[in-house]
């Protein structure tokens, strides 16, 4: 267990307009739910099929893999290295680590030298420089052999140093009470409908195979669309959901399986 | 000049027509906003229909800045710096092709620029310049999709081409059978791949990309690998 770092947090998460409330007011349309001749208010269903509570818990997953598989949101942190140690914690808020940069502190505690980016590598290639002398860090190792919020540096650093962290951070948790969402306005249709096809593909009276399959295209869709705004690839799928997976694909939705958003 | 042809009552007008009621059914009037308000964010979102211009000063020495939310930073289309337009590039390409970029400012000398070069997209909430402004005060002019409007009120005017109502019109007809089931829900898959049509002629990026490709059904891959031989017959070949 290292030494744990304090992150100090240079970003806050942004928050806009819409709230979960919203949301839950559409899935309520969307499924029927709200009272006979009413407007929907989120919170008064007319069934026991679902509920509010359901609905939300189901929102807050699909917010924090639309940000894991976008990386949408981003925040700055930084914290002090400690000389000689490989090991350290990452921010408990963290979903995934962008970048890492390291810049050298000198005796007066300014910051001196460049911030130098860390290699992402794999714990075997780690290993290959952990016999190196001390120094500047040029790999960080967050994947294969390592704790969960945990990363390992090598070369380990010589002395005082800063690390610079880039990270797609936990959103915001969602209560169903008008707590503003973490994602733009525009990308709130994929929570919409990311939960309906939560929802309908779940087994029970709610299952509807086919709706399920158009609202996880939508919900791809609106994830693979983020991710090519902000230059990055989008996620990828089996095979099976490429090619006719969306609803321009077959005029018969029955065809199409609910795509995996979290390969 | 934005557009002021139709506003939201009329559209929920055109929208009743299309569902094929004339008074409140199965969806009621708050619904019907509700589902134009989010058609008019897809559309923003696939075709950046909405754009506009706004200002951030600059910091001495600060290479990223935050976007101010809910105002701006869906997506950065151009930067401009003292009226110089800066060349885009991914927070990837800078890290590996520039390091150490993020402490280079104007100042640093050696083949560093003396003005800002690239503009760096971080996320839909950040945006870096390299180099650095070192002596800060400036105007950075960001060019980016701007939040969608969305119209509440019946008489709230709609910045809508005319020509781009009858596609609208279809992807708000599939939000909205979407919720039926049955017969009617499988509507609204051919419903919403007009609406990506019209937004893939709306906006050729997104026409070109792989989640248009995706969502239509196109696998260029496999037109470009054909099988070599021809299926397999009984009898003699």
């Amino acid at each position: 267990m290292p030494v744990p770092i304090v992150w100090t947090a240079v970003d806050t998460l942004p928050t806009w307009t819409l709230t979960d409330l919203d949301i839950l007011k559409r899935l309520q349309y969307s499924l029927m739910e709200s009272l006979f001749n009413t407007n929907a208010d989120g919170i008064n269903f007319l069934t026991t099929r679902t509920s509010p509570a359901e609905l939300t818990t189901f929102m807050n997953q699909r917010q924090q893999n639309f940000l894991y598989l976008t990386g949408a949101i981003v925040v700055r942190a930084t914290a002090a290295s400690v000389g000689g140690q490989p090991s350290y914690n990452y921010p408990s808020n963290k979903i995934h680590a962008r970048s890492i940069t390291w810049q050298a502190v000198d005796s007066s505690g300014n910051l001196t030298g460049k911030p130098k980016r860390l290699e992402r590598t794999d714990a075997f290639a780690l290993s290959l420089t952990e016999g190196d002398p001390p120094g500047r860090p040029r790999f960080f190792d967050d994947g294969s052999a390592q704790p969960t919020l945990e990363f390992r540096v090598s070369p380990v650093t010589s002395a005082a140093g800063q690390f610079r962290l880039m990270m797609v951070p936990q959103p915001v948790t969602l209560l169903g009470s008008g707590t503003a969402l973490s994602i733009p306005d525009e990308m709130a249709s994929a929570l919409h409908f990311g939960v309906m096809a939560d929802f309908l593909s779940s087994d029970g009276e709610s299952l509807d195979a086919d709706r399920a399959a158009f609202a996880e295209s939508l919900y791809d869709l609106m994830v693979d669309v983020t991710c090519i705004m902000l230059g990055n690839d989008p996620p990828q799928r089996k095979q099976s959901d490429r090619a006719g997976s969306g609803a321009g694909g077959s005029s018969d939705n029955a065809t199409a399986a609910p795509a995996s958003a979290s390969s | 000049m934005p557009y002021s042809n139709i506003n939201l009552g009329q559209l929920r007008a055109l929208l009743d027509n299309q569902l094929g009621q004339s008074a409140p059914a199965l969806w009621r009037t708050d619904e019907k906003n509700k589902i134009l308000q989010d058609t008019l964010r897809w559309w923003n979102i696939l075709t950046g229909y909405w754009k506009g211009p706004f200002t951030i000063t600059t910091t001495a020495s600060a290479p990223w800045y935050a976007l101010p939310a809910p105002l701006a930073g869906l997506s950065t289309i151009r930067v401009e710096f003292q009226s110089r337009s800066l060349r885009p590039a991914t927070r990837y390409d800078m890290d590996h092709g520039r390091d150490g970029w993020e402490a280079e400012t104007t100042a640093s000398g050696g083949d560093v620029p003396t003005k800002p070069k690239y503009y760096v997209i971080g996320g839909t909430n950040l945006l870096g310049i390299w180099p650095a402004d070192a002596a800060g005060n400036s105007a950075l002019v960001v060019n980016s999709i701007l939040t969608t409007p969305t119209p509440t009120l019946d008489s709230d005017a709609i910045d809508l081409a005319p020509e781009l109502i009858d596609p609208l019109l279809s992807g708000a007809q599939a939000l909205a059978v979407f919720k039926e089931g049955g017969v009617e829900a499988k509507l609204a898959g051919p419903l919403f791949t007009k609406f990506i049509e019209a937004a893939g002629d709306q906006c050729a990026v997104f026409k070109a990309s792989a989640a248009y490709r995706r969502y239509m059904g196109i696998d260029y891959g496999r037109a470009k690998m054909p099988y070599r031989l021809p299926a397999a017959q009984i009898g003699a070949r």
